[in-house]
This record gives structure tokens, sequence and C-alpha cells, in this order.
């Protein structure tokens, strides 16, 4: 990874080569972070241009601290956040006592990526962020609150929503499929 | 054959690899905004270079404006034709026979200089009839107060009261100018937005970078609070860098200005005597130090300690080397003994032989020039409002100064020869301006930056004994300043 220190500092200069260097060494694990946060293809492919637009323009500010991808990750991951906050969704913030941590369970069967992120991509906006945040990127609770500007508790609540919405649809495939199967 | 999982678990697994290409398509797109914003970059300098530019020629047309115009009244004058005493003496007369009719010539002089207004066709000058406005109106009300004391000729008086009209229309054309320079900001922006708009990002991206850099300081606080603290720093974007430079409260600044001084009223700073003859200045040098504090975000105080010189050159007078002594008024007499008179030589400038009575030979007056020098050490105190503070920023300036006087200096020029005359007494060791001018700075890093200033001071309180004199200076004032 000496290379990419190079890379970096050659992004650093605008330099156009190396910036696509950079993307194309990135481009699918990031994109793949879009499509997780973004309700459809096309919104991911926005936020991934939007994305990497803001990451051109603050990789100076990178300091070759801390991993780099991860640095990349959290700008695209705010940018589809973003998007969402201008959107102002609300509606689905009410706070009812959810049991938190609660352990939703399904029965595993060859579930494929593919639907799987068509699973996250049809939650409501709020709770696909949540869910993708905590279960999938690693943010605490705090820290989601902070982003999204609600309350831990709301964060909480929209993440085991956010679970149980999930479990409903798998199961409902499951349930398709064995009807399938049995007809 | 099937198990139950944790919903959790399932997601993470299958999306810990998760990659998908995105199309081609995509990095063009970036490509081609990135493009756009490397062209936008440096329009945004030249966008700057232009205001600046505005500013810096309404300054100098404010300047020129003022230089020349007075130049011009001084040449009009002998169209409007009336008693003109030419000696002292014989004004002196005249002063005393008019004292009892003062008021009545006053009015008529009041009356042929609103005449003068009303006829005049300028501009500027049809917004000046309306002068009941702040400064300018007392402006005007000063000099007719002077006027009172004036019993030398009403030419005069219409004089200055044009020249303030001058003044005023100056003064409402840099109002102007500034105006414009807004509206010119104001479509500046709104066209970078609807840039913004078409390639999409719109505020967004805006708002979407600060978040990053949120959420890049939130994560690290798992690491450490110390990382945090520099992930902050790292986070910053260029305008909160430059915000942050400009929360350091105080600023220190070097600089050096060319200092255009005019006397824009109608009399000579010298004396009485001379108020007839033309005068030039050269342009001289200030230069000093200033220190400023950030009282809010936008506005800043500052002081400072600086040299101002300036000249006088009184044209169109001949001496004669006397052993008498005469002397003038307002010169304490040092050296040579010279004999002085303000009426102009011949047109080719030949010594002119004057006979007494008898025609006996009695002296040779030879053409030359008075200069005046008078030099001051300023400290100003001035207040510093920021209209716009970016990395380019653009400030009004208003304030005053506490002159005092330290150079002061008469001497007689007559081709190469110079010669000391003495000391000018009229002129007071503590005097006034105030003082208003544009600041256009350029922040070169965190600490330092650039500056230009035009500003315009208004002197008060400088001379004694001598009419209609109003001495005013113009500077463009350049330094370095260093901020902490």
């Amino acid at each position: 990874m000496i290379n990419l220190k190079n890379l970096i500092r050659q992004c650093k200069k605008q330099d156009r080569g190396a910036q696509e260097e950079l993307y194309r060494m990135y481009a699918a694990k990031l994109f793949g972070v879009c499509l997780k946060y973004s309700n459809n293809y096309q919104e991911a492919e926005d936020n991934m241009q939007d994305g990497f637009v803001t990451i051109f323009e603050k990789i100076a500010q990178y300091k070759d601290e801390g991993s780099f991808e991860g640095w990349m990750k959290r700008i695209l991951i705010n940018t589809a956040l973003q998007k969402h906050r201008q959107q102002k969704v609300y509606g689905l913030t009410n706070e009812d006592n959810i049991q938190e941590e609660e352990i939703v369970e399904v029965e595993k069967d060859s579930l494929s990526v593919d639907f799987l992120l068509e699973c996250v991509q049809s939650l409501p906006d709020r709770y696909r962020q949540v869910f993708n945040m905590y279960v999938l990127d690693g943010y605490s609770h705090k820290e989601i609150a902070h982003l999204l500007k609600i309350s831990e508790g709301t964060s909480k609540s929209n993440l085991a929503r956010a679970r149980m919405a999930l479990r409903d649809k798998i199961e409902k495939k499951e349930t398709i499929r064995n009807s399938a199967q049995s007809s | 054959m099937k198990e139950k999982k944790n919903i959790d678990r399932i997601f993470q697994e299958s999306f810990k690899d998760f990659e998908t290409e995105p199309r081609e398509q995509i990095w063009d797109n970036i490509a081609s905004r990135l493009d756009k914003k490397d062209k936008k970059r440096p329009l945004i300098i030249p966008l700057w270079l232009k205001i600046g530019g505005v500013a810096a020629v309404m300054a100098l047309i404010m300047a020129s404006l003022l230089f020349t115009d007075n130049q011009k009244s001084v040449m009009d004058e002998p169209e409007v034709v009336f008693e003109k005493p030419e000696k002292s003496t014989k004004k002196q007369d005249i002063d005393e026979k008019s004292t009892e009719a003062a008021n009545e010539i006053n009015e008529s002089e009041e009356q042929l200089a609103s005449d003068e207004k009303n006829t005049e066709s300028g501009s500027g000058q049809g917004n000046s009839a309306s002068n009941n406005q702040s400064s300018s109106a007392s402006a005007v009300t000063r000099n007719e107060n002077k006027t009172l004391q004036n019993k030398n000729g009403t030419a005069k008086n219409i004089k200055s009261t044009t020249k303030t009209e001058s003044a005023i229309t100056v003064k409402e054309q840099e109002s102007k100018a500034l105006n414009d320079i807004y509206k010119k900001e104001e479509v500046a922006n709104s066209a970078e937005i609807i840039k913004n708009d078409v390639s999409g990002a719109v505020a967004q991206s805006e708002t979407t970078e600060n978040d990053s850099i949120k959420s890049e300081s939130i994560l690290k606080q798992e690491n450490a609070l110390t990382q945090l603290e520099e992930e902050k720093e790292k986070g910053e974007t260029e305008e909160e860098v430059i915000a942050e430079a400009s929360s350091k409260k105080m600023r220190l600044s070097t600089f050096a200005a060319p200092i255009f001084y005019k006397n824009i009223g109608s009399g000579n700073e010298l004396s009485n005597q001379f108020s007839n003859n033309g005068s030039s200045s050269e342009v001289t040098l200030s230069y000093g130090v200033k220190i400023a504090y950030k009282i809010s975000k936008r506005l800043k105080i500052r002081t400072g300690i600086s040299k101002i010189d300036m000249n006088n050159n009184i044209q169109d007078i001949s001496y004669s080397p006397s052993a008498m002594a005469m002397g003038f008024e307002n010169i304490t007499q040092v050296e040579d003994h010279v004999s002085i008179r303000d009426n102009t030589p011949l047109e080719n400038g030949l010594p002119i032989t004057e006979m007494d009575e008898g025609n006996a030979f009695a002296a040779v007056f030879t053409p030359g020039e008075i200069n005046q020098q008078f030099g001051y050490i300023e400290i100003p105190l001035e207040l510093e409002y920021a209209l716009i503070d970016k990395k380019f920023g653009l400030n009004i300036i208003g304030g005053g100064s506490s002159l005092f006087l330290d150079n002061n200096r008469v001497q007689l020029i007559s081709g190469e020869s110079k010669t000391d005359l003495g000391k000018a007494t009229n002129i007071n060791s503590t005097s006034f301006s105030t003082n208003i001018g544009l600041g256009m700075d350029y922040k070169l890093t965190d600490k330092f930056s650039i500056s230009v200033e035009p500003i315009f001071k208004y002197q008060i309180n400088t001379f004694d004994k001598v009419n209609n004199v109003q001495p005013v200076n113009f500077g463009v004032y350049s330094g370095l300043s260093f901020r902490f």
C-alpha cells in the first residue's frame, strides 16, 4: 500500500489520472456502500458521484492516519444521509418503545446478497440508515443519534423496527418460495 | 436443514465483501464535475479582482475628480468678476468697511451661491442641492460659516460652495460605487448557485462536506480524545480554516501608502496673501504600524502609529533679496531675508525689474515657488466592518485620527536652489482627521494576509489664520498583516 500514499499525494494535487486510479481501486467496494444506503440504483449512482466529488475536494484534509478506505466510506455514507435529511422524512420517527436489542431470527436459506440488498433498499429511509449504520458499519447508537439528529432512543427503536421489517420481508419470501414449491 | 440465525449476522455476513462495479458512466460524470470545479476555481479570483478593480478605479475616480475639479474651479474663477482685493493691506480696509454690511453681503453671496448651484447642470449637482444629508450638509454649513467671516469677495464664496458640491458629488459617487459592488457580488453569488444547481450539487455538497467532517471526528472519538482533536482540525473546510483564523483576535500590520494631499478650499494654507495663487502638491509617503482587535465577527477596532507627510507648492510668486526683512504673516523668519510678493512674473519667466519713484532701480523680483512641508505623527482610531470575510476580504473603514505636528518647513524654490524661509506659525500642533475608506485583503496563510486600503481623510483644525482652507488627503495603504 505504498502506492496508495503516492496516489493520495497525487490526488491532493488534483491530478486527474491519479484520481481515476484511486476511483477504480475502490469503486466496487464503495458503490456497494452507496447501494446499501440508497432507495434504488439511480440514487446510489447519484450518491457515488456526489460522494467522490466530495472525496477529491476534501482529500487534502486526509492526513495519512487511519484507514483511507474508512475515510472515503464515511464521506459516502454522509452523502447518503444528507440527501435524506434534506428530504426531511418524518413520520417514521415515532418513539414507540420497542424492546431494545431484540433478537430477530430468521431461517437462513441461501439468501442472496441481491435479495438482501433489495430488502434493505425497500426499508423506509430512516430504518435503512439506522440498520446500515449500526449493523453493517459499526456505528454506535450515540453516533447515529448525533448524525441523524435524533435521540438515541429513536435510533434504537428504529433499529428494532428495521429488523422486524427485514424479517417480515425475508419470511414473506420464504412463504412464497415454499408455496411455489408445494404447488 | 434450515438453521435459525440472527438477522444481523445474515446481513453482516452477506454484505461483508459486498462489491458491485458501478457503470462506467459514473466516473465520466465525476471527472466532468471535477473539471468544472477546476475551471470554476480560477474564475473566483478574477471575480474578486474585478471587484477589487472596481473599488480601486472608484477610488481613483474619486481622487481625480477631487483633484481636477478643484483645478477647474480655480481656473474658472476669473470668469466670475467681482471686486477682488489684491493686497492684504487693502483687504483689511475692506474688512473694516464690510463689517457692517457683512450680513447683507453674505445674504447676497448665499443667494448667488445657490443661484449658481441651481443653474449649474452637473450630474451630481442636482442631488447635492438637497444637501440636508449627514456630514456633507454639515460640511456645507461649515463652509458657509467661513463665508460669513470672509469678506474677500463673492467669487471665493461661490468657489467654495461649488467645491463643497464637488466633494459631495464625489461622496455620492463613492456610495454608488459601493452599491455597484454589492450588486455585482449578489449577481456573482446567485450565478454560482445556479451553476451548482445545474451540476446537481446545490448546497448539498456544502452541507454534505460538513457532515462528513462531523462523522469523521465522531468515529475517532472511539479511539482517543486527542485524536479527535486532530481529526477535527483535519476535517475543517477551507472556510472554516479561515473562520478559525479570523477567530484570532489580534492583527498586527505594517503599511505604507502614497499620499495625495489637496486643499479643497479656495484659500492658501500659508497665508491669505497667496489665496489667489495656484498651488500643487507632490505625492508623499506615509508609513507605520497598526494593530486591530476583533470585537465581533465582523467588526474590528484598530489603532496604530504612523508618519504622514504633506507638502504644498505655492506657485506664481516672485521674490527679491531684501535687507529690510519685511517678512509676511504666518512665517517665522529664520535665515535669509527675502521679500516675496504674489504677483505673477512676466510670461517669459524672466525677472521683473521694479522701479520706484524717480526711476531709481529698486529691486529685482525673480519668479519662484514657495514649498511648504508639514508632517505629522498620526494616531488613528478606526472601525473596520467586514462585508466579506473569506479568503478575500472586503471591509468598510471609518474613524478618525489625531495628528501631531512634527515637521514644519517653508522653503523658497527658484530653479534648482532652495532657501529656507522658516516655519509656518499657523499650523496647529494638534489636529484631527476623519477617515473613511475601503479595505481589501487577501489571506495568504492562516496568519499572514496582504491588504490594500484606499482611505480618504478629511482634516480638521489643521490651519489657523487662513480662510477657506480645507485640507484633505487620500492614500492607498498597502501592507502585510500578521494575525494572532
